[in-house]
């Protein structure tokens, strides 16, 4: 949902802006992007100036024209004072080519051709200094910066021009035109090297002049526009006046007469402007294509029909012509001109300060108006140059002017019929400035020439181009010339497609972007509203009960390695409570005194780390990162023996154990001495009878047992060790005995016995004939069983040196296996009662300990 | 969902959302290995207890090991050893294995977030800390989540310091070290840990002779007796006694965990000096105390006095212990991950 909502929200974002732009989603994300120079018409503009017949503005339906296909059918070709040397100056930069009639040069948008000229002979062009004419004594400059297109002038002959004079000539104050002469920059031909503002420009030169140096709303209104070639156009050449052509009708992009501008109709005497009527200047363009009558020769057919086609490619393109209704008759897109070199402007600086007369600009038009009021001889209009900074000669529509906005923008129709409205003109297209459609007045003029050059007709249903005769023989003419170069199939309009192409990618890409913004996941938790954070913040605040739930641990489950190898010794009891009889005051023992209370719940009494007798071992337990060798801590350890019901019940023989006091520490030794009952401390072993089981005949004895196999052994018979190692299996066992007071020492695989105890309890009375204590050293081996009956008690040096006074003693043959010193002799007696055999072990521990005291 | 396991030293602790609970597994970081013969099958067959195999062996894990442990007069043994996990142990890193899967659930949906709290002690920097974040990492994703290691002393600041804008120091006491971060909304700007825990300290006293381990040789069990000691010392404020061996392992145990906080307040003073952004943190800062060790009576009091000799370049407010400790770092992590989650789950309210 939340997704969802983002989407929607994206998408809503968009469509308000949409909405307020007043343009679609597609054509706002496509303004966005794609960023294209301003330019004019379909931008299809190209200009050809120089030496040539029809140096004009084109604005073509083909987006790469080749250089040629310029050349030769729109500017109509060389002129006689041309050389081969072709300028295409492309993006303010100056490409230099050689101008052939098998040349695959293309154009591209907004290049301006340049044709040099022949230099005239004889003159010395020094660069800068002298204004170069050509041979024919023209100059002609290229002008960018001030339309979006190039102007083309052209001086009369003999005259000069400068940066200076030609922004003077576009009505730019003088400031102005001293700012803009000093800021722009010029492409000279290639002899000349340097140039400024004053400098007077070489033939075939180009200016192009900043734009913030123009002041566009001083440009006087009649500026040419770019010329839509079509099939009145100069290519077809002189029209055969013999066939009458359709009426003219008016067409919005065509230009207009002159006359139906104000200023111009102020400039005319006559107050009405006429399209001049063809000269015989114009039948006589090119009079080589123009077949002689009856000239048809039968071998000329299938490259007449080639030719044929190819020129209807070229005319018929939907840019080039002009489409009417049906039946209704095609007009050109201009008027023709009398002169060859229609819709150039002339300049004319006759009255500029100090310069060479130049002529303002004027269009083919402004010179077909003029041809009424001007003589045949020269049949150019000439505009009222208004002197720099004469308010006076400004144009007195201010109201147009004031359209034009700050950045340049040449004022629209639009705006201008607005202007027009507002000033109360009328707001028809007939007061356009703009030429763009030809007068009824002007018709018969321009209709007459019209038909003097023929008619194609081209309807929408039928876009098939007729050509007259003699266009077509014009065409042919042409075409077996090499002038035109048609293109075998219609050219795509690349630019357009290719933006189509770069906005649809752009607007798909946008709109996967939105998606994708969409419904990605946000990298961060979004803090929504409290209420869906409920959980977390209770988690926080500790306010969710937690429960405990059972881990079920993996049964069965087959592992790999063995584990890790420790040596684990359990140690002795370091006491047990004497017998109630022998206690005093009738106790039933002596409890262990001072152990600190169990923290732990479950651990019994028993789990006491400190005992009373504070006696400990000087065992430890081997952790298994041990490694032999090495000194380890020593970690005392209590008797796992505690916990069998067996010791519980006490019928067991307990002894105290050695101290190894020089490892301990010196407080440890402190607090077990000042709290250990001496009498306790060492060889306290007593073998209490009433609680020790009896065996039974013909069991062989096993006083000490190997536990690790037999774990479950282990809780019967709880004195077991797992590393006590001299076992004695094979031996018959005659009664079952306990071994306990083992003390082994296992640091660095060094196990000590030091003494052990088998203590044998009488057998019942009934089941007793007699019985016997045996003293024996540790271990006992196997060749020497003990008797059944008897009971074996430990002291090597009582048995050896106090031997029982009274009692019949007799020596054994029980050797020790670790000392390999010979055995104490064991007396063996009758049985005694319990309390006989109590007084002996006292007197045999007290014996021992004075022993020992007396070792110390 | 999401998920926060804590794989201690002494216990292996998980946590999650469940509906409007959470839920919690442990499960003790211990094993014992018993000889694998018919009657011990038998016992522990009869007795319902679970075990796994071993080549010629049977082993045991956590309650059981412990439980057993008595009965079968084999000592268990700690899985992790210092809080690492064991490099030539390759049956205990089986076991780790195990017990994390026991204590980790399969995700439900992927990448799920799991935070997972290394041991305390273990440096982030150290390679060793790298093998076991990686370790942990892949059996965490083989559960089908994905794992976020975080400090145990950041997790413990977002559980419990909420109410000072997660803005204080951390000090985590564990079984196997301990740990220290300063974090200042939440983000830790320093960070210290020492190897000496509960661990450390147990082994300490057992070297002193003060404790004797029962028959299951298992220190955890005599960490609690000390500890238990120590309440009751700190409790009743009686002085040590060299001759009482109840007053001398309390005093033991008071000053193994007086210079357990000194060295890791000694270290985190350090880093904090080093570190230039403490000073531009609010002071004074909220002092929270988790693990094993702060669970004693008095700790607050011991930290506080440490902290108060130490001088810590920032100033701290009174040291309090995280209530219940066992389930403060569980909940920080589990709080990180949410937070680290998509909001889908978040926003699921409960």
């Amino acid at each position: 949902m939340y997704r969802h909502r983002r989407f929607l929200t994206c998408l809503a974002a968009l469509l308000g802006c949409c909405a307020l732009s007043g343009s679609t989603p597609a054509q706002n994300i496509r303004q966005a992007v794609i960023v294209s120079p301003p330019r004019h018409g379909s931008s299809n503009l190209f200009a050809v100036m120089g030496h040539v017949r029809n140096p004009q503005v084109f604005e073509l339906a083909t987006a790469s024209p080749s250089l040629v296909e310029l050349v030769d059918v729109f500017a109509r070709g060389l002129t006689d004072t041309a050389s081969k040397n072709v300028r295409i100056i492309r993006n303010g930069r100056s490409i230099i080519t050689f101008y052939d009639r098998n040349s695959t040069t293309r154009l591209m948008p907004g290049d301006l051709v340049i044709v040099d000229g022949q230099s005239s002979h004889g003159t010395v062009f020094r660069g800068g200094q002298s204004n170069a004419e050509s041979a024919d004594g023209r100059v002609r400059i290229g002008i960018f910066g001030v339309l979006p297109y190039p102007l083309l002038t052209e001086s009369n002959p003999g005259q000069s021009v400068s940066a200076r004079s030609i922004a003077l000539s576009l009505w730019q104050s003088e400031e102005q035109a001293e700012l803009a002469a000093a800021q722009a920059e010029f492409i000279v031909p290639r002899r000349f090297s340097h140039t400024d503002g004053t400098t007077l420009l070489p033939d075939c030169s180009v200016i192009i002049f900043k734009p913030s140096t123009i002041d566009t709303s001083r440009l006087p209104p009649q500026l040419p526009t770019p010329v839509r070639p079509s099939l009145a156009d100069p290519l077809i050449g002189p029209q055969d006046a013999a066939t009458p052509g359709p009426p003219l009708a008016g067409n919005p992009g065509a230009p207009r007469p002159l006359a139906q501008i104000p200023y111009a109709r102020s400039l005319s005497p006559s107050g009405t402007a006429a399209v001049p009527a063809p000269t015989s200047q114009r039948s006589s363009v090119t009079p080589q294509a123009q077949p002689a009558p009856g000239q048809s020769p039968a071998s000329d057919q299938p490259l007449r029909r080639d030719a044929e086609e190819r020129v209807r490619d070229i005319l018929t393109s939907p840019s080039s012509v002009s489409v009417e209704s049906s039946g209704t008759p095609l007009q050109a897109d201009r008027p023709q001109g009398t002169d060859d070199q229609p819709g150039r402007v002339n300049l004319n600086d006759d009255k500029t300060n100090g310069s060479p007369a130049t002529k303002p600009f004027q269009s083919f038009v402004d010179r077909r108006t003029g041809s009424e009021s001007a003589s045949e001889s020269d049949p150019t209009v000439e505009l009222p140059l208004t002197p720099a900074g004469d308010a006076s000669a400004v144009p007195p529509d201010t109201a147009r002017n004031e359209l034009q906005t700050a950045n340049g923008r040449v004022p629209r129709r639009g705006d201008r019929i607005a202007a027009d409205s507002k000033r109360g003109l009328a707001s028809n297209d007939d007061n356009m400035p703009f030429p763009t459609a030809i007068k009824p007045g002007a018709e018969s003029s321009f209709q007459s020439e019209s038909v003097a050059s023929g008619q194609v007709r081209i309807s929408d249903k039928t876009p098939s181009a007729t050509l007259s005769s003699q266009q077509q023989s014009q065409v042919l003419g042409a075409v077996q010339k090499g002038t035109v170069s048609p293109k075998p199939t219609r050219p795509a309009n690349w630019p357009l497609i290719s933006a189509l192409a770069i906005g649809g990618g752009v607007v798909l890409s946008i709109l996967l972007m939105m998606i994708v913004v969409a419904w990605r996941k946000p990298d961060l938790p979004a803090v929504a509203d409290p209420g869906e954070r409920f959980w977390l913040e209770r988690i926080i605040q500790n306010e969710l009960p937690i429960e405990d739930e059972p881990v079920s641990l993996p049964n069965g489950e087959q592992l790999f390695g063995k584990a890790m190898p420790i040596v684990r010794v359990d140690a002795a009891h370091s006491s047990v409570p004497k017998p109630h009889f022998l206690a005093a005051g009738g106790e039933s023992g002596v409890r262990r005194g001072s152990a600190p209370p169990s923290a732990d719940p479950e651990s019994d009494e028993s789990d006491s780390p400190v005992t009373d007798t504070g006696t400990t071992t000087d065992t430890r337990t081997p952790r298994h990162d041990d490694r032999p060798g090495r000194s380890q801590p020593m970690v005392p350890l209590r008797p796992a023996a505690e916990h069998s019901p067996v010791v519980e019940a006490g019928a067991r023989v307990s002894t105290g154990f050695s101290l190894d006091l020089a490892r301990m520490p010196a407080k440890v030794v402190a607090d077990r001495e000042s709290t250990t009952p001496p009498k306790a401390s060492c060889r306290a072993f007593r073998v209490d009878s009433g609680h020790q089981p009896v065996s039974r005949p013909g069991i062989p004895s096993r006083s000490v047992r190997k536990s690790s196999d037999s774990q479950a052994a282990a809780v019967e018979e709880p004195a077991s060790s797992k590393h006590e190692t001299h076992v004695s299996e094979s031996a018959p066992r005659p009664s079952e005995v306990w071994q306990d007071g083992d003390a082994v020492r296992t640091g660095n695989e060094r196990r000590e016995v030091s003494d052990a105890v088998e203590s044998r309890v009488p057998r019942p009375r009934f089941l007793r004939r007699h019985s016997t204590v045996t003293a024996v050293s540790q271990p006992v081996t196997a060749s020497q069983p003990a008797t059944d009956g008897q009971a074996i008690v430990h002291s090597p040096s009582v048995a050896k040196e106090q031997p029982l006074a009274g009692q019949e003693a007799k020596a054994s043959n029980v050797t020790n296996a670790s000392t390999q010193e010979p055995q104490p002799e064991i007396s063996i007696r009758p049985a005694r009662s319990v309390a006989e055999t109590a007084d002996l072990l006292d007197r045999v521990l007290s014996s021992v300990d004075q022993e020992k005291r007396g070792d110390q | 969902m999401t998920i926060a396991l804590d794989p201690g030293a002494s216990r292996f602790r998980t946590l999650r959302r469940v509906d409007d609970r959470l839920v919690a597994r442990s499960i003790e970081a211990l094993y014992s290995v018993l000889a694998d013969t018919p009657a011990h099958r038998r016992l522990l067959d009869q007795a319902g207890i679970p075990f796994s195999l071993s080549e010629g062996n049977i082993v045991l894990l956590g309650k059981a090991a412990t439980e057993s442990a008595s009965l079968f007069r084999e000592s268990s043994r700690r899985l992790l050893p210092g809080g690492r996990v064991p490099t030539t142990d390759p049956l205990g890193r089986q076991l780790v294995g195990c017990l994390v899967e026991a204590v980790l659930p399969v995700a439900a949906a992927g990448g799920e977030i799991c935070s997972v709290a290394l041991p305390s002690g273990i440096a982030l920097e150290a390679s060793e800390s790298h093998a076991d974040a990686e370790f942990y990492s892949r059996i965490v994703r083989l559960q089908g989540y994905e794992p976020r290691i975080v400090p145990a002393a950041q997790a413990l600041i977002l559980a419990e310091l909420a109410d000072a804008a997660f803005t204080g120091i951390g000090l985590v006491f564990g079984a196997s070290g301990c740990e220290a971060v300063l974090a200042h909304r939440g983000q830790p700007l320093c960070h210290a840990q020492t190897k000496f825990g509960g661990h450390a300290i147990d082994d300490q006293l057992l070297e002193r002779g003060h404790g004797q381990p029962s028959a299951t040789s298992d220190a955890a069990t005599a960490k609690t007796v000390v500890d238990e000691m120590v309440i009751q010392r700190l409790r009743e404020e009686v002085v040590p006694s060299e001759r009482s061996p109840s007053a001398s392992i309390e005093h033991a145990v008071a000053a193994s965990l007086r210079q357990t906080a000194e060295k890791l307040i000694a270290a985190f003073d350090a880093e904090l000096r080093r570190t230039p952004r403490v000073a531009s943190i609010p002071q004074p800062v909220a002092v929270v105390c988790s693990g094993g060790l702060a669970g004693t009576p008095g700790f607050e009091s011991l930290i506080a006095d440490v902290i108060g000799q130490c001088r810590l370049p920032v100033k701290c407010q009174i040291p309090r212990a995280a209530a219940p400790s066992a389930r403060s770092v569980l909940r920080g992590l589990l709080i990180s991950g949410e937070l680290e989650s998509p909001s889908d789950s978040i926003r699921r309210s409960a």
